[in-house]
């Protein structure tokens, strides 16, 4: 057959194409038509339109990609539709938008109108008043203390309830809250729903707040088939209105088919638990009961105490304080500039003059040993009499024999006194400060006395002579040892503010005997006088030798002829 | 688990509430029903291994003057009428309420107790007074809410046929 085609092709060709018709007309008539079909935009347009609708179903039903595909072409021509003519689209969603903006305006105002009834609530009780002072000391406005604290809530117990039969489909309540029997109280709710309603011929339209005194409330909202109640403790914000109408929402489209036909089996609500769940909210602090004022009690007692005792305490420490103040202000030599509290601690500046009375022990008197008082004199000298008079006994340092006295501002020393002392304390006393002058007149110089009393004995001895000579008389030799003895005691005085010590050796004669023999031989009877001294070891120097000649012829003058006498300048 | 509403209607003083009392959990006080004109109560049983809760809708004795009111018979999957068995008025009363209720939720299930079988010797309601309001209960019960006497079993029938109604 290969052969025969080779042999003649054209032939062959007929051939085939003569098979073909035969074999294969009724297809490729078929062919034919559905190639017309395909290339006719109007048959095409025609049978697609008749099949497109059951397509998309069919699509739609199998998986999500025709939404996925059909999406960004709907939302483009949306948008283009609204910028050519927004008029359109709010008339179509207007009929849906309406009642739900409505709603919700009223929900805000509803919300509003609470929150100032609250506040209208607070204003004339305790708590208002209390908050009125928060709001004052804080600069907060009192709406802002109000809801700061009335939206303390929790939310205790979600009822999913059948509308119509009023039976219980799901419940939740929050950790730690035990209610009654939930198929009852949600019976009980629907009771007083349908009691209120008939009453007050208030049609369809559902109680949406049952209030239990100031802190219960029961929220309630309807749906179609199903209400949602909450029981709250505290007061809620409005926005949790609306998390209720959006989960009953959510609840409704998702298992609406299921609340139709409830007819007493619960099963298809068992899961709704989590949905439920989300509604048990609670803001700040979860009430935790009665008690919860125990402990705040407890706390503001304990603060009050404290501050009573720390008040006590103040007020005695500074009663103390005052009363250390007033102490070192009267006292002479203390001279208080500055008093002050600083970093809980007190300071005292001043003046002190350093014979005042140390602060330390007179605030031990006046009972502040304990308070903590730091010190900052500067030193100064008081002119107050006791003071002056003080300091100078503690410079002038009198013997015991001496006493001081301040008059008039004069100082004055009366007694017994060493010329040392008497020299120094003249010398201190015009330098002490406060004193007009110093007399010590009536002081009597002790040294001086004594010096004088020598220096009498001295004047009063004489050595005697011989008649015509210049040897001493037998047993004059102790009356000379006297007067050296006298003169040694007049060297042991020391005067600085007297000449050195110079004796007068003075010689006599009687009055036998020419003058001019008479005056050398008593000149000769001093000398020899002073060498007796001089060998008895005492400086020569001290000595002054005069010749006085004949001493007249009274009885005293008498008793000097033939002498030697002494006298002290 | 399943649960149903059910009402008890009757006349006043038939011993609706006294016939319950000592089956049921409830939480309310009777002044509910003289003031609301309901009082909730509840009673679990299990039928064939399945625990059914009949939530029940105790209402105010029906007189002259006051009536049940028949939004709260709305929901409810079956009802007990309470007849007691020493007035006879309180059959006429019955046969209203049944009317009453199934103009307002549709025929369903429904049990007639006869009450006070205790006072036998005063007994008024005789079966040919008792002809019409048989017709329109499922079953019928003789009780004493004294002696607990047919409480028990009225309730469970009327569970039973509630199932079978909605086909649980």
């Amino acid at each position: 057959m290969a052969g025969g085609m080779d042999s003649n092709p054209e032939d062959s060709r007929e051939a085939f194409g003569l098979l073909r018709q035969l074999l294969l007309k009724p297809e490729i008539e078929k062919l034919a038509e559905i190639s017309r079909r395909l290339d006719d935009p109007e048959v095409r347009a025609a049978e697609v339109g008749q099949i497109l609708a059951a397509a998309l179903r069919r699509q739609a039903a199998v998986d999500d990609r025709l939404c996925l595909a059909l999406r960004p072409l709907i939302e483009k021509t949306l948008y283009n539709s609204v910028r050519k003519n927004p008029r359109a689209l709010v008339d179509i969603i207007f009929p849906v938008m309406g009642p739900a903006l409505r709603k919700s305006v009223s929900a805000a105002i509803m919300g509003m109108i609470q929150s100032l009834n609250q506040m209208a609530n607070h204003c004339l009780t305790i708590r208002g008043i209390k908050w009125r002072l928060e709001a004052w000391k804080s600069g907060k406005p009192f709406s802002a203390v109000v809801l700061a604290h009335t939206l303390l809530f929790r939310v205790e117990q979600v009822f999913l309830i059948h509308a119509e039969s009023g039976l219980v489909l799901q419940h939740v309540a929050a950790e730690g809250v035990s209610g009654k029997d939930p198929d009852l109280v949600s019976g009980m709710f629907t009771a007083i729903q349908d009691f209120v309603k008939d009453a007050l011929g208030s049609g369809s339209e559902l109680i949406d707040t049952l209030r239990l005194g100031n802190q219960r409330s029961i929220w309630l909202e309807q749906g179609r088939y199903a209400i949602l109640a909450a029981v709250i403790r505290g007061t809620p914000p409005m926005d949790l209105r609306h998390d209720i109408q959006d989960c009953l929402d959510r609840i409704e489209a998702v298992r609406g088919q299921a609340l139709a036909a409830f007819d007493g089996d619960t099963a298809p609500f068992e899961n709704l638990d989590a949905e439920l769940r989300g509604l048990l909210q609670f803001q700040a602090r979860p009430e935790t009961g009665r008690r919860t004022w125990l402990l705040p009690a407890a706390i503001a007692t304990l603060v009050t105490l404290a501050a009573l005792a720390l008040g006590l305490n103040r007020y005695q420490e500074n009663r103390t304080w005052q009363r250390l103040l007033e102490r070192l202000r009267s006292q002479p030599g203390i001279i208080v500039t500055r008093a002050a509290r600083e970093d809980g601690r007190y300071l005292v500046e001043g003046l002190r003059d350093p014979l005042a009375p140390d602060p330390e022990s007179i605030k031990s008197a006046c009972r502040a040993a304990k308070l903590p008082v730091d010190w900052r004199w500067k030193a100064y000298w008081t002119m107050d009499r006791p003071f002056v008079l003080k300091r100078a006994e503690l410079l002038l340092k009198p013997p015991p024999s001496v006493r001081l006295l301040l008059e008039g501002g004069i100082l004055s020393a009366r007694g017994y006194a060493s010329h040392s002392w008497i020299v120094r304390a003249r010398r201190l006393a015009s330098v002490l400060p406060g004193l007009a002058g110093y007399n010590d007149g009536q002081v009597v110089d002790q040294d001086l006395v004594a010096f004088q009393k020598a220096v009498q004995r001295l004047e009063s001895k004489a050595i005697y002579f011989v008649k015509g000579g210049i040897d001493l008389d037998p047993g004059q030799e102790p009356n000379l040892d006297d007067v050296a003895s006298i003169v040694r005691t007049l060297q042991g005085f020391d005067f600085p503010d007297r000449p050195g010590l110079n004796i007068a050796v003075i010689g006599h004669t009687d009055v036998s005997g020419t003058e001019k023999f008479n005056l050398a031989l008593s000149r000769l009877r001093a000398e020899k006088v002073v060498s007796l001294l001089a060998a008895r070891g005492l400086e020569a120097g001290l000595f002054n030798p005069l010749g006085l000649g004949p001493a007249g012829t009274g009885s005293e003058s008498q008793a000097l002829w033939r002498s030697v006498t002494f006298g002290v300048r | 688990m399943i649960k149903k509403k059910i009402c008890m209607l009757g006349a006043f003083a038939v011993g609706k509430t006294s016939l319950v009392r000592r089956f049921v959990d409830s939480i309310f006080s009777e002044r509910y029903q003289t003031t609301v004109g309901v009082k909730i109560d509840k009673k679990s049983m299990e039928i064939d291994g399945r625990r059914i809760d009949l939530i029940i809708w105790d209402l105010n004795g029906e007189d002259e003057f006051q009536s049940v009111r028949t939004s709260y018979l709305r929901g409810s999957s079956g009802c007990i009428y309470v007849v007691d068995g020493t007035r006879s008025s309180t059959v006429e009363t019955a046969g209203s309420l049944y009317g009453k209720t199934t103009a307002a939720i549709g025929r369903v299930p429904a049990v007639l107790v006869l009450n006070k079988q205790d006072l036998h010797q005063q007994w008024e309601v005789g079966d040919r007074l008792l002809a019409p309001v048989r017709q329109m209960a499922d079953a019928v019960f003789y009780t004493s809410a004294r002696t607990g006497q047919g409480v028990e079993r009225a309730f469970s029938k009327l569970a039973v046929m509630m199932m079978e109604n909605s086909g649980q």
